[in-house]
């Protein structure tokens, strides 16, 4: 794992750990992409929770938009 | 169909996880990048299911200008705003990685401004979508979403025929990949595309309840003695 290669002190293995300083970054895209996706799912959730909502509404007797 | 729903769910959950494995613990590390070079299993696989989400778009554009048919206008609509998330998540993925190995966050080069503004066209469209209240309001968006696919062709091309600092295109340019690399990108790009499809498919149902909702009110406006539409 990426993480774990790179648990060695700074200075000692900078030939095997390669963009040390990459891995924030790294993890930074891969949380990024969830973060947008999760956003975006929320909304869809919300959205389809108050027309549920609103179709209930409707459905009661003697009730006018 | 309903039970289909939740099977795929399943079905992505796990493909993805076995993708985000995949991505960060089976993939080679690449030799001048080093770990950073990971975030090209999410920004790639992205960027290709974006363009796929417009070409849907483009098609079931085209397919409403010549029919006229509501379900095409959904899966435009559909289509392209979930590809307008897609390409989000490969403008903000790529100055990431850009930022380690190029020294900067941003550069205006041909294939980094062109995505930008494929980016923008499609929230025009959308704002377009939403804020547009006409009754030709889908067919100035079906053709828009046919201009803005042009841009598609040009975006991906664009390393071919332009000096630019971005690298060479992964299936049919001139760079060269480690058979590995391909295999985790090719899963990632499954895993990426059969979300894709998920989220299409419920934001498809949300659509459909939205327009059933709005003639539902229309009907009430119109048989309520106190509307306007005595």
């Amino acid at each position: 794992m990426p993480w774990r290669r790179c648990s060695i002190p700074a200075g000692v293995c900078d030939e095997e750990c390669p963009m040390r300083s990459g891995i924030p970054y790294l993890f930074a895209a891969y949380a990024v992409t969830w973060i947008i996706h999760s956003v975006y799912l929320g909304t869809i959730v919300s959205r389809y929770a108050r027309l549920k909502r609103e179709i209930e509404r409707l459905k009661k007797p003697g009730v006018r938009s | 169909m309903k039970k289909a729903f939740p099977i795929l769910g399943v079905v992505t959950a796990i493909l993805l996880s076995y993708a985000l494995y995949m991505a960060l613990v089976w993939a080679p590390t690449e030799q001048t990048m080093g770990d950073v070079q990971r975030i090209f299993y999410y920004h790639v696989p992205s960027a290709w299911t974006a363009f796929l989400l417009f070409f849907v778009n483009f098609a079931a554009s085209v397919y409403y200008l010549i029919k006229r048919r509501p379900t095409a206008d959904i899966i435009a609509l559909v289509s392209a705003e979930v590809g307008v998330v897609f390409c989000t998540v490969v403008l903000i993925t790529g100055p990431i990685w850009a930022r380690p190995v190029w020294g900067i966050w941003w550069t205006w080069d041909m294939r980094l401004t062109s995505t930008l503004v494929l980016w923008l066209i499609y929230v025009s469209y959308l704002f377009l979508r939403r804020f547009s209240s006409g009754g030709q309001t889908p067919v100035l968006a079906a053709a828009l979403a046919v201009l803005g696919a042009l841009c598609v062709p040009f975006v991906y091309f664009s390393i071919w025929f332009f000096r630019t600092q971005h690298p060479q295109p992964v299936m049919g340019g001139g760079g060269s990949i480690d058979p590995r690399m391909l295999h985790v990108l090719l899963i990632n790009w499954l895993a990426f595309s059969c979300f894709a499809f998920l989220v299409c498919w419920s934001r498809y149902r949300l659509e459909k309840l939205q327009r059933d909702v709005d003639e539902a009110h229309a009907l009430a406006s119109l048989l309520d003695p106190r509307g306007s539409l005595r």
